[in-house]
């Protein structure tokens, strides 16, 4: 039940979860990551990218609510520890039997690797969301949560449920637009056809 | 009925079935509606976790300085004489001081030293402009100019909440987010001023030196690239060029 809160909190971003799990877990990844060659601010580094990297996936639902919290949010943060120090060519050091019990009782590697098609794709969308308009990017969210419409036209100060309606589509024409603009979409779009 | 509303209605599972099963019929042999299809699909799914990724970010980034190697209240310090804080703290100013008079002469520079160099910004201006707002904004100038960038991004968070429009508000938090380590939530804000006629370049400049300070030099070229001639950062874009090039 308490794993099963802290993939919640950390979702809901509920500060008092967070704090328990720096508390808790923080420690446990830095001394791990300093047995691999790592430092303080490599652990606590890589400790915050693992976390902003489990809520993606948490809210992608990738990830079964059942699965032991401690067993994701070590493998993820290994496997960015393994990455970031392939990086610098030392991944001959890395002491990988520590941890590779929680990745072969959960059998979560897979969930937690995103494809680099993925990555890109998840790149494009962001890069190019920030670039509407502020009314647009609060309005998307609100749409695709099923904010209903006559809080939208308080909220944002619209005139009426049609002009939501309305807005709605013309954002996400805008968005679609930059989309095509954007470096990877003739690489998804080929991708796509392959 | 638009195509588009045809898509969602189909994504939202809410055609009636005859609609669907003729919908599924040209879905499978229109190649460029399957692709808008799936695009559409992908938008939606980024548009409804967005704000609650960043809520859950802008959390982790607040606990997080609780937590940040050699700050007091959590991790074991080494312990050490105070001749030796003395004496490490005499080499660092030594070295910073060797290492900016090596920039000063532009030679083997690298991304975070440039960024050192380079990062600078007017001190924070925004009251008087709303009596309504005023006091959030004295808060905001405050907490800023004297570089509490923790508390300056609250206030300017709760001003850009009220406002979505205060882009000076949003262009002081991004610069607040980036030299405060956060990075990517920095970049976003200052990204959503690319639009912006006023703080187009501005944002150009310091998002490009948000990845000279994470020696992501490649990435800050296009940016400094865009500035225009008749921008005040031009100048020092085109110094900043020089170097990395």
């Amino acid at each position: 039940m308490e794993e099963v809160n802290y993939m919640q909190g950390l979702i809901d971003g509920d500060e008092a979860i967070v704090e328990q799990i720096y508390k808790t877990f923080l420690p446990k990844v830095t001394f791990w990551i300093k047995r691999n060659h790592g430092s303080d601010q490599d652990g606590f580094d890589v400790f915050q990218d693992g976390l902003e990297a489990l809520v993606i996936k948490g809210l992608e639902k990738k990830i079964n609510p059942e699965t032991n919290f401690t067993a994701l949010l070590f493998t993820i943060c290994r496997n960015k520890w393994i990455s970031k120090i392939r990086l610098k060519k030392k991944e001959e050091l890395v002491r990988f039997e520590e941890l590779s019990r929680f990745s072969s009782e959960t059998n979560i590697q897979n969930v937690l690797e995103d494809s680099v098609q993925e990555q890109d794709m998840k790149r494009m969308l962001k890069e190019t969301f920030v670039l509407l308009s502020p009314l647009c990017q609060q309005l998307i969210p609100m749409v695709e949560n099923k904010v209903p419409a006559k809080e939208i036209v308080i909220d944002l100060s619209m005139t009426n449920a049609n002009a939501v309606h309305r807005r709605k589509f013309a954002c996400f024409e805008a968005w679609r637009k930059r989309i095509e603009k954007h470096d990877y979409y003739p690489i998804w779009k080929s991708l796509r056809s392959c | 009925m638009l195509k588009e509303e045809l898509i969602y209605q189909y994504l939202d599972g809410s055609l009636d079935e005859q609609s669907r099963k003729s919908f599924e019929v040209s879905l499978a042999t229109d190649t460029a509606l399957a692709e808008e299809v799936d695009l559409i699909r992908e938008m939606r799914t980024y548009g409804t976790h967005r704000e609650k990724e960043k809520h859950a970010h802008q959390v982790i980034h607040k606990v997080r300085e609780n937590y940040r190697p050699n700050s007091n209240t959590a991790q074991d310090k080494p312990k050490a004489s105070k001749l030796t804080y003395i004496i490490v703290a005499i080499a660092a100013v030594a070295l910073l001081a060797f290492l900016l008079n090596r920039l000063s002469h532009l030679q083997g520079s690298d991304g975070p030293a440039l960024y050192a160099q380079y990062n600078e910004v007017t001190p924070l201006s925004l009251s008087t402009r709303s009596m309504e707002y005023d006091k959030l904004m004295t808060a905001a100038e405050r907490s800023f100019n004297d570089k509490k960038y923790e508390e300056a991004i609250t206030s300017l968070t709760t001003i850009i909440e009220q406002n979505p429009d205060q882009y000076k508000a949003m262009f002081y938090r991004g610069y607040a987010y980036i030299a405060n380590g956060s990075t990517v939530l920095g970049r976003e804000d200052l990204s959503s001023l690319l639009d912006t006629e006023l703080y187009k370049s501005s944002a150009q400049y310091h998002i490009a030196l948000s990845y000279l300070k994470s020696d992501e030099l490649s990435l800050a070229l296009p940016y400094l690239e865009a500035i225009p001639k008749n921008s005040n950062y031009h100048a020092r874009a085109q110094e900043i060029l020089k170097v990395i090039r």
